[in-house]
């Protein structure tokens, strides 16, 4: 680093080895070069390169450093002096670590998987491996990057419990009672909860203890009371508890009923216990009304009854009724107690209700089923999630009294651990850290090096748990590490005007104090590198509506190119949704761009109809998809031929298709296109599951010419698409999981162009870690959907010394009270609601030298004034800081632009498209042409039967030929009857070697002997086994040619007789019972009559002698001669 | 093959080589070489794989030593470690155990290959490594006692025995890259009997390679099949070698990048059964091969219900009997089940359903049904344990009965797959030797384990060109070689050492896995041989994978020039099609219209689809496109609704009106409310057995009550009415368009005026201005109020869900019915409607129009706003997207 940077003595510590840090290093202030300079540091002087170990968030930024550090190795190596000090001492410690993997020869270079540069997943991928036992897994299963599909086949496994008799099965009852037995729903809420068991599964995989969760929440309760009570301003204590007492008897009377009543005695005002708690409601609801605004009214309906003239106490009537509003009037004013008196309403009470108790209960212990039934699928299909490796991970690692020694595995010790973008790290993967570092020692030559940014915070969808940071930060320590907290704080990237404007804009939106609890962070101001330019560094917008916007973003999209061409944009948004008008804008006017997993694939026309043709080859009942595939422009049916299609309804399309000649009505031109199509579809189902799913369906959309109905190559990337996820579908050659299938297709994206990467789209969360000159933000009044219920809610509550669980049921049906989950609901918004802060940090700090803010600012049409920004939108957050500056500008706006206003809805087009009726299918490029070689395949000439009829009678043929042979070349002489039969276990030891099964041996050895004997006594087998023959052999193996198959044969027998004539003899060890046996040799010989002459015609090949062909059976003692001349 | 292998044949030496690939190659260049000298038939050659030899020893050692010792078979091998594994005390903790016994029966192979032994006593081991110990010495107990021989001790058990090897004295070792201890100690012992063994040096080239880079695999693929189809235009008779490391990665692609080069036609044929002129050396695992997941199904049927999804696949399958003849009315028999039928389909339900009447007779495949029935009555006696080979005679039946592989004519792929299947069998049969009776589960698991671990490819022709893995090319030369996917991720390989041995034995040892550096050294020497067996070389890496940024190997990086090849990339027969495009473009948003005086009937849904959108309304009601249904578990919106209504009329129906719901006392309540639910649950647990269980049922009666006395209680604070009629059908006529409809409820107040109800089950209930505007989401009570006799003083819709229940709707006048506003007051309708008999104007207006465009033949996609398309399953059909691209880029060229 450069040492005239303001933090440089920070930087140089974090390079320290003596101890371990966590470093707090805000966008833009070469965090990465930190990381690297770091890792080559500790390189130069560990024993092996594995002792280190990197961590970072993806797979990319892993890339990315390994390549940038074997890049440093590289130029050390060619060594050029680098002349800027920031990378130059990069250079010299490159250096270092050249000499060092001279010493050691570790040749990184060559070998650069040697650096252990990874993600926390696979890490914990990696680290199941080389433990089978201890991480349960055994053998590493396949891993599912998604298991929709396993975990709601477990939810539903564990719904049908129900009936099983269990002792949980009254835990599925009780769930499904509160839920009003809508199973569907259940089983999904189950599903989405498998997904994140990491999160729930050590919390309930203990008994759960009433009174502990109870307390838990009680002690929340508290630190919040404790919060409020510090905000109601002492003076005014007194007061208050008077009108409380006042309001109270009042209602005491009329509305015994009411939460305040209770109060009529009160004397000492509440302090911050949860006991205290239905006081505080007392009076939050005394000061506020239901919609949280302060009381302007002030009347019988919360104990103050109307002054009226005749009555006694009409004086202090009106007494007590001015006073209260003149307090309410003094506290109005106080920004953070309303907070508070508004938060009071959220706290649940001190005690579960004896149902929802019930509730907690039988949930807990279902979940647990849930994921025991989750492992019983992995375990079947050995498959397995990123969780379920993590969870192994974890627990190979081993307790946390008794850590697994790693080092017994590994050739090394880990003594190093690098961590990136620790702002992100989840409760799971924290823990894996500290069983990673168990047994670590300060001084003891480990290290821990922890760098993130708290403010950068945004993967809370991914369990990200920002409160983790700041804990570590606070308490100096992760596990038993002792950790040295250091901040950086200059901004290398981006112009002096954006780090200033950011710095006072996010000092706003920001919260005042870090609060784990809440998952909020404080902001802490960079200090920019780079001076002002020229640019307006931060520009606000404000625009009409969508297509105003896309306007205006491609107007200065086209600005910015005139000024400067070179210059790298990126329009960043929450979610992709945002960005339809843009994207067609930009294209309209030739904008090209790279989008990273922004164009939904899945509404383009061409992998609709890719979808419709899939599902018509799947199921031909599917009249939506046969309709829609007659329609696609590959056929183009007109609605009137439709009509006469799809009017017998008892028919599929398929079969009205083939009908299609005897009906009346038909247009020609209909006819004509369905005789084009008909032969082709006739193929696609006729030829199903013969090729994998993926080349079917890609063979008949070639075949109805689908490449001529797309609009330019990029669709033909994006088919390719299509049809990878297809393959991912495939089982047996036919669409499995279809309704998985038609989701996913719904999440497929166009594969970024590769054409022009100066003008890039993306989401603000792939945009991190990226920056670009120019940072245009749409759409930032936009909100997003809000979180669908959940069965379960939880939080940690950092609590003195531990950590508090709290754990709520979700909402019975019908009912609307349920304090817990409210309260913990709240709080996750709450965290939410601070993400989204920093959200809009991360997007802002993007930029290199302009940043453009594009939000809608509407009237309200009954007030006349403009509408505040949605709850959940990025411009809630900008608008204490923009407000005046967007307001203005929305007048200008409006002013200028009243014409544009009346956009009226165009109708939608009524053409349809589809290929002129005189295209034909062009013919493919020619095929290579190569000389046919010979082929291998074994193929039979006549079809045999399926039929497994065990392999016993196939043993037996081998054992016999076996002997044969042997009686063939050791002499006949020595083979009498008795010979054999005193051979039998010899017999017996070589079928059992073959494999038959016990209870065949005798039988088949008997077998064996028969043959044997029959050979022997018989005149022709004994002529056969003739060991004075000429050219004798056994078992010949003979390779040839035949109408280019090459055949393999073997020649059971083959000798020259004395009249110099060629024989060929097979063993049949074919058996017959019957008497009949004539005509079962006549059978045997028209089998294997073919066989017996391929053989010949290989045998004349080699020799030129006269070939004689025989059968001979020696169960049977019989012998057939084959005419080598008949017709067979 | 090289003059000296032929040499060496010549003299009589037997050739050993690492594959049977090259074996495979060795034979057939034999081959050409002979029919080269034109000979049409020869003895043949003696090569063989290392492993085959290893066997032939084997057999001929036993029979000559005539011992009575049976070598096991792999399968065989794999279930005695499995046998261990699972009765060690491991077991319980271990999710995957068969998975576990492969990995233990491969550290078993490897100590054996390296001559590690397992593992001494002062070998300090950790935990998995202990646990193999003791499996080990478990699994050398049981062999030995049984006098079992194992294929990894084999060639060392030979070692010790070589002198009574039979057989050739002469041993040639051809493309051995790297012999494992084992080998070398059997063959040195061998070389000590006398043997000649000599090792046949393959031909060198010293060409420099060049190496390029690319975007990504699919582009490296391409190219390098251009390559090879320029290479064999310049010269068919080439041999072209392309070799993928990682291959098992991108089979599928290779397969169908290399087909669409050099086949481009070949895509046009479903059943592609030609011959290709290459071939890619990569088995699939047999049970992904169709037929046999087919198979694997049948056999997995049982006597059990089916999950409906696998009872369609078996419906639609075309490897069974009468697959196409009765094909069309199998998969109209699905789709009507799909529609009255739940998750699970069982036998005796179908059968049911068939007598009742509800499956129609003609959609019924008779075949199939037979078949269906027959299988369940065979599955009877699955309870029995029986020994493999038993079952295996079970399953074979089982498959008969279905006629499977089915009627179409095998194809040689087919044939050899189903020869392999055959195979696969016999080694399940063979597990005899090993096990005792196994239940019906268990044989099943063995067999589909034996499919999964078996990796089976069909013989073809030999192909010019050889798409190989870095291991399988051993040996072998080429005219041209291209090497590919050589990224600094995966070259050198990032393999790593087998877990259940210690590393330290291991790295001793000196197997490549051990250590980055043997495997760097191994990836050196590898790809140095590889670059020498070929004149032209050529080497490449994908710059990225989906979001993978790839480096060069390093090994590699010294060919890189930088510049990108000057190969021609074939132009696909896509692109071709591409280029021939001819569309045009003509209205068509109107059809035939229904002659005049002919009646269509329908229900209330057609007006609905026709206001929401013309299209839906003619592809629903005219053409009767309809999706298919795939039930979930539990009772669907739908079903929860209807049940809803049903007990909800049966309670009108008992009560009558106000006056004697008032007259009620509590436990009479309670006691009409019981009888009402029970009598209509009773209902639906006929129609849907599954779904009914006991539990279940008691559940949904108790919701059903607290919905029923929720009601009731609202009912309660109206003025008094009585109930008319409940879900009354009604007929009504509007331009001859005849709607059935029924309307749930229609009460009368003391004035004689009616109140129309339409109950809503669903969790956001529509307010009054469904009914409102031209083309409203709800017609159906104002088809009702126009065509109605009475005076309609309400149309209201009722929300039933439990804690929700309210009315919400329009009055003519004010205090019809709690929480509904009189018309005048209501904020909705104040802007549009002047007030009711104005409102019934408008609403015969509004139905007359929708009614005439549909008998119009109006059919234009129209979806009335931007939610309307959200619900329906007609996008592929009305091309909506389509139509909505049209509409922004015409936009903006204006
Ligand atoms: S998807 Fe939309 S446009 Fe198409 S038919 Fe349905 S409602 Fe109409």
């Amino acid at each position: 680093m450069n040492h005239k940077v303001f933090d440089y003595p920070e930087r140089q510590k974090a390079l320290s080895l003596e101890s371990s840090f966590i470093v707090q290093a805000p966008a833009g202030s070469g965090k990465t070069e930190l990381l690297i300079q770091r890792y080559l540091r500790l390189l130069a002087m560990v024993e092996s390169p594995e002792e280190i170990i990197a961590i970072t968030f993806t797979r990319k930024a892993s890339a990315e450093m390994r390549s940038r550090i074997i890049k440093a190795l590289h130029q050390a190596r060619t060594g050029v002096q680098p002349e800027d000090d920031a990378t130059r001492l990069t250079h010299e410690m490159a250096i270092s670590v050249l000499a060092r993997d001279k010493d050691l020869d570790w040749q990184l270079e060559n070998n650069p998987g040697r650096l252990r540069i990874q993600t926390i997943d696979s890490l914990c991928a990696w680290l199941t491996r080389q433990m089978p036992l201890l991480s349960g897994l055994g053998a590493q299963p396949e891993l599912l990057e998604n298991a929709t599909e396993i975990y709601h086949q477990a939810a539903a496994n564990t719904l049908a419990d129900l009936e099983s008799g269990e002792h949980w099965s009254e835990a599925v009852a009780r769930l499904l009672s509160h839920l009003d037995n809508d199973l569907p729903r259940v089983k999904a809420m189950i599903a989405t909860l498998l997904q994140r068991r990491d999160q729930w599964l050590r919390h309930i995989g203990r008994e759960i203890d009433r009174q502990e969760l109870e307390t838990a929440f009680q002690h929340a309760v508290a630190s919040t009371l404790e919060n409020i009570a510090a905000r109601f301003p002492q003076v005014y204590q007194n007061e208050m508890l008077q009108y409380l007492r006042y309001a109270a008897s009042n209602l005491y009377a009329d509305k015994p009923e009411s939460a305040i009543a209770r109060f009529r005695d009160i004397t000492q005002f509440p302090g911050s216990t949860a006991t205290d708690l239905p006081v505080w409601r007392a009076i939050a609801s005394l000061c506020l009304t239901g919609a949280n605004q302060w009381r302007k009214r002030v009347d019988k309906t919360i104990g103050f009854p109307k002054p009226e003239a005749d009555l006694a106490e009409t004086e202090t009537r009106k007494q007590m009724k001015d006073g209260f509003q003149s307090l309410l009037s003094r506290l109005s004013g106080d920004e953070s107690l309303t907070e508070g008196l508004v938060e009071i309403h959220l706290l649940p009470p001190m005690h579960f209700a004896e149902d929802e108790w019930q509730i907690v209960k039988a949930l807990c212990e279902l979940l647990l089923m849930a994921d025991s039934h989750l492992r019983v699928l992995f375990a079947e299909r050995n498959q397995i999630d990123f969780n379920g490796i993590m969870l192994a991970a974890i627990d190979a690692l081993g307790q946390d009294d008794n850590p697994t020694d790693l080092a017994l595995r590994l050739d090394y010790r880990i003594k190093h651990l690098l961590i990136d973008e620790f702002q992100d790290v989840s409760n799971n993967q924290y823990k894996l850290i500290e069983k990673l570092t168990a047994g670590w020692y300060p001084g003891d030559g480990h290290t821990l090096f922890l760098v993130g940014d708290p403010m950068q915070s945004i993967y809370r969808f991914r369990e990200a748990e920002v409160g983790l940071f700041i804990n570590t930060w606070k308490q100096k320590r992760l596990g038993q590490i002792p950790l040295d907290p250091l901040k950086i704080e200059v901004n290398f990237r981006s112009q002096a005007g954006i780090v200033n404007w950011v710095n006072r804009a996010f000092d706003v939106i920001f919260p005042d104090l870090a609060d784990s609890y809440r998952g909020s962070v404080s902001y802490e101001p960079a200090q920019a590198f780079l001076p002002e330019t020229g640019h307006t560094a931060v520009q606000a917008h404000a625009v009409l509506d969508e297509i105003d916007e896309a306007k205006r973003i491609t107007a200065l999209i086209k600005n910015s190119r005139q000024q400067d061409p070179d210059r790298c944009l990126a329009i960043l948004v929450r979610n992709r949704s945002h960005l339809l008008e843009i994207t067609t804008h930009l294209r309209a006017n030739n904008l090209a761009y790279k989008a990273v997993e922004i164009e939904s694939l899945g509404h383009r026309p061409e992998i609709q109809d890719l979808l419709a043709l899939t599902r018509a080859l799947d199921h031909p009942a599917d009249r939506i998809a046969w309709f829609a595939v007659l329609r696609a422009p590959w056929c183009g049916i007109t609605l009137d031929d439709l009509l006469l299609l799809g009017e017998k309804t008892q028919l599929t399309i398929w079969e009205a298709i083939n009908a299609a000649d005897r009906m009346k009505g038909l247009s020609a031109d209909g006819r004509n296109r369905l005789a084009v199509i008909g032969p082709k579809l006739q193929h696609a189902l006729e030829q199903r599951c013969r090729r994998t799913l993926r080349r079917s369906v890609e063979s008949l959309w070639m075949n109805l010419g689908g490449p001529a109905t797309l609009e330019d190559d990029s669709a033909l990337e994006n088919v390719e698409v299509f049809f990878d996820l297809l393959e991912d579908f495939d089982v047996g050659g036919r669409l499995s999981e279809s309704n998985q299938f038609m989701e996913q297709v719904d999440n497929l994206f166009a594969l970024p162009a590769h054409v022009d990467d100066r003008l890039q789209i993306m989401t603000i969360h792939k945009a991190k870690g990226l920056e670009f000159d120019v940072v245009i933000l749409p759409e930032l009044h936009r909100g997003s959907r809000s979180n669908e219920s959940q069965l379960l809610l939880w939080a940690e509550s950092p609590h003195v010394q531990h950590q508090d669980l709290l754990l709520a049921p979700i909402k019975p049906a019908g009912s609307d009270d349920s304090p817990f989950y409210d309260y913990l609901n709240e709080l996750e918004k709450q965290k939410q609601d601070h993400e989204l802060g920093r959200l809009l940090y991360v997007a802002a700090t993007r930029a290199r030298q302009e940043l453009h803010l594009f939000a809608a600012i509407p009237l309200d049409s009954d007030t006349g004034e403009y509408k505040r920004p949605g709850k959940n939108s990025l411009l809630k957050h900008l608008w204490p800081v923009l407000e005046e500056e967007y307001k203005a500008l929305a007048i200008a706006t409006s002013q200028n632009s009243q014409i544009q206003m009346n956009q009226d809805q165009q109708a939608i087009s009524s053409g349809m498209h589809r290929f002129t009726s005189d295209w034909r299918l062009p013919d493919a490029p020619a095929d290579i042409s190569v000389p046919v070689s010979f082929d291998y395949s074994a193929m039979p000439e006549v079809m045999p039967e399926y039929k497994w009829a065990g392999e016993t009678i196939m043993h037996i043929g081998s054992v016999v030929h076996r002997f044969l042979q042997i009686i063939a070349e050791d002499g006949i002489e020595r083979w009498t009857q008795d010979y054999i039969k005193s051979e039998s276990t010899r017999f017996e030891t070589s079928l059992r070697q073959l494999g038959v099964i016990q209870q065949d041996i005798d039988w088949a050895t008997d077998q064996v002997i028969r043959a044997l004997a029959s050979t022997i006594e018989d005149e022709t087998g004994r002529w056969i086994l003739d060991m004075r023959h000429e050219q004798a052999a056994c078992e010949l193996p003979l390779t040839g040619i035949i109408d280019n198959r090459v055949v393999n044969v073997i020649l059971d027998r083959t000798f020259i007789d004395s009249e110099d004539q060629r024989w060929i003899i097979d063993y049949k060890t074919s058996r017959h019972e019957g008497p009949d046996i004539q005509e079962f040799l006549d059978q045997e010989e028209e089998r294997y009559a073919s066989q017996l002459k391929k053989y010949a015609v290989l045998m004349q090949a080699m020799e030129n002698r006269p070939v004689k062909l025989g059968l001979y059976f020696p169960l049977l003692g019989q012998w057939r001669e084959i005419n080598i001349h008949s017709e067979a | 093959m090289n003059k000296e292998s032929g040499q060496l044949l010549d003299q009589g030496y037997c050739l050993l080589t690492p594959t049977t690939r090259l074996s495979r190659a060795l034979q057939h260049q034999y081959a050409l070489e002979q029919a080269e000298q034109g000979r049409l038939a020869w003895q043949t050659p003696d090569i063989l794989p290392w492993q085959g030899w290893l066997q032939r020893c084997w057999k001929e050692f036993v029979f000559t030593r005539q011992l009575d010792r049976v070598l096991l078979s792999t399968p065989q091998q794999l279930y005695l470690w499995s046998d261990i594994i699972n009765r060690s005390s491991y077991a319980r903790r271990l999710l995957n155990r068969s998975q576990t016994a492969r990995l233990a029966m491969q550290a078993w192979q490897l100590c054996h290959e390296w001559l590690i032994p397992v593992f001494p006593e002062r070998v300090y081991v950790h935990d998995d490594a202990h646990a193999f110990r003791l499996w080990s010495e478990e699994y050398r107990k049981i062999c030995e006692q049984r006098d079992w021989v194992d294929q990894a001790g084999l060639a060392t058990l030979l070692s010790t025995q070589s002198e009574f090897i039979p057989g050739p004295e002469k041993l040639a070792l051809v493309g051995f890259d790297q012999l494992t201890p084992q080998q070398r100690q059997l063959l040195q012992r061998l070389a000590d009997q006398g043997c000649e063994i000599r090792e046949v040096s393959l031909e060198q080239s010293n060409i420099e390679p060049r190496a390029f880079a690319f975007r990504d695999n699919r582009t490296e693929l391409y190219t390098a099949a251009s390559w090879a189809r320029t290479r064999l235009e310049e010269n068919p008779g080439q041999r072209i070698g392309i070799v993928v490391n990682n291959l098992a990665s991108l089979a599928h692609e290779i397969k169908n990048v290399f087909e669409d080069v050099l086949h481009p036609g070949a895509i046009l044929d479903n059943a592609s059964m030609q011959s290709y002129c290459f071939s890619v050396s990569l088995g699939r695992p047999l049970s992904a091969f169709p037929m046999i997941v087919q198979a694997l199904q049948l056999l997995s049927l049982g006597r059990r219900s089916l999950e409906l999804e696998e009872f369609s696949r078996l419906l639609r399958s075309p490897f069974i009997k009468a697959s196409m003849q009765e094909g069309q009315c199998r998969a109209k028999f699905d789709a009507a089940i799909r529609k009255s039928c739940e998750a699970y389909v069982s036998r005796q339900q179908l059968q049911t359903l068939i007598e009742r009447g509800k499956l129609s007779p003609d959609i019924v495949p008779a075949i199939f049904m037979e078949t269906y029935l027959a299988c369940g009555r065979l599955f009877a006696n699955t309870d029995s344990r029986q020994s493999p080979s038993r079952w295996v005679q079970f399953f074979t039946q089982i498959l008969e009965l279905f006629a499977w592989p089915g009627e179409r004519t095998l194809n040689s792929d087919e044939y050899q797959t189903l020869l392999e299947w055959q195979a696969t069998l016999d080694n399940l049969a063979r597990l005899d030797l090993v096990t005792k009776d196994m239940t019906y589960q268990d044989a099943l698991g063995q067999l589909r384990s034996l499919l999964a671990s078996e990796r089976f490819q069909p013989e073809t022709r030999e192909a010019s060109i050889q798409i190989l893995g870095t291991n399988g090319a051993a040996g072998m030369q080429f005219d041209h070689l291209w090497i590919m996917n050589l990224h600094d991720n995966a070259w050198p390989s990032q393999e790593e050492p087998n877990a259940f041995i210690p590393i330290a034995l291991q790295r001793d040892a000196g197997l490549p896995a051990a250590s980055p550096g043997n495997l760097l050294v191994h990836a050196s020497m590898l790809l140095k041989r590889l670059i020498s067996s070929s004149p032209e070389v050529v080497l490449s890496y994908p710059e990225m994978e989906k979001d993978q940024v790839y480096q060069p190997s390093a090994l590699i990086r010294q060919y890189l020039s930088g510049t990108s090849p000057d190969i021609p990339v074939f132009k696909s027969y896509a692109n071709h099609l591409l280029g021939s495009k001819s569309i045009e473009t003509f209205p068509d948003d109107q059809t035939r219209a229904i002659p005049e005086g002919v009646r269509v009937s329908g229900g209330t849904a057609l007006f609905k689809d026709q206001a929401a959108c013309p299209f839906r309304a003619f592809a629903r009601h005219r053409l009767a496109a309809e999706g298919l249904k795939s039930p979930d578990i539990g009772l669907d919106a739908l079903e929860r609704g209807s049940i809803a209504h049903a007990v909800v009329e049966q309670f009108w129906g008992e009560t009558g009106s106000l006056e004697n719901l008032l007259q009620l006392t509590a436990t009479q309540l309670e006691q009409v409310v019981d009888a009402v639910v029970k009598r209509t649950v009773k209902r639906y647990q006929q129609q849907l057995p599954f779904t009914f269980t006991d539990r279940f049922t008691d559940i949904e009666c108790n919701r059903l009550k607290l919905l029923l006395v929720e009601l009731a209680e609202l009912e309660k604070k109206r003025q008094a009415f009585t109930v008319s009629e409940c879900e009354l059908k009604h007929t009504f006529v509007i331009n001859d368009i005849e709607i059935n409809t029924r309307i749930d409820r229609i009460d009368q107040l003391k004035d004689g005026r009616l109140v129309v109800i339409d109950y809503k089950t669903g969790s956001i209930v529509p307010n009054a201005s469904a009914w409102l505007g031209e083309r409203p989401d709800e017609p159906q009570l104002p088809l009702y109020a126009i065509n109605s006799e009475g005076d309609v003083a309400a149309v209201a819709f009722v929300k039933l869900r439990r804690g929700e229940v309210k009315f919400s709707g329009l009055s003519d006048g004010e205090d019809v019915l709690p929480g509904i506003k009189s018309i005048n007051a209501s904020k909705l309708a104040r802007e549009s409607v002047k007030d009711w008999p104005d409102l019934l104007i408008q609403w015969q207006t509004m139905l007359d129009s929708l009614a005439s465009d549909f008998r119009h033949g109006i059919a234009r996609v129209d979806p009335k706003d931007k939610t309307t398309c959200t619900w329906c399953d007609l996008h592929s059909f009305c091309r909506i997207y389509e139509k909505q691209k049209d509409l922004i880029t015409d936009g903006e060229k204006e």
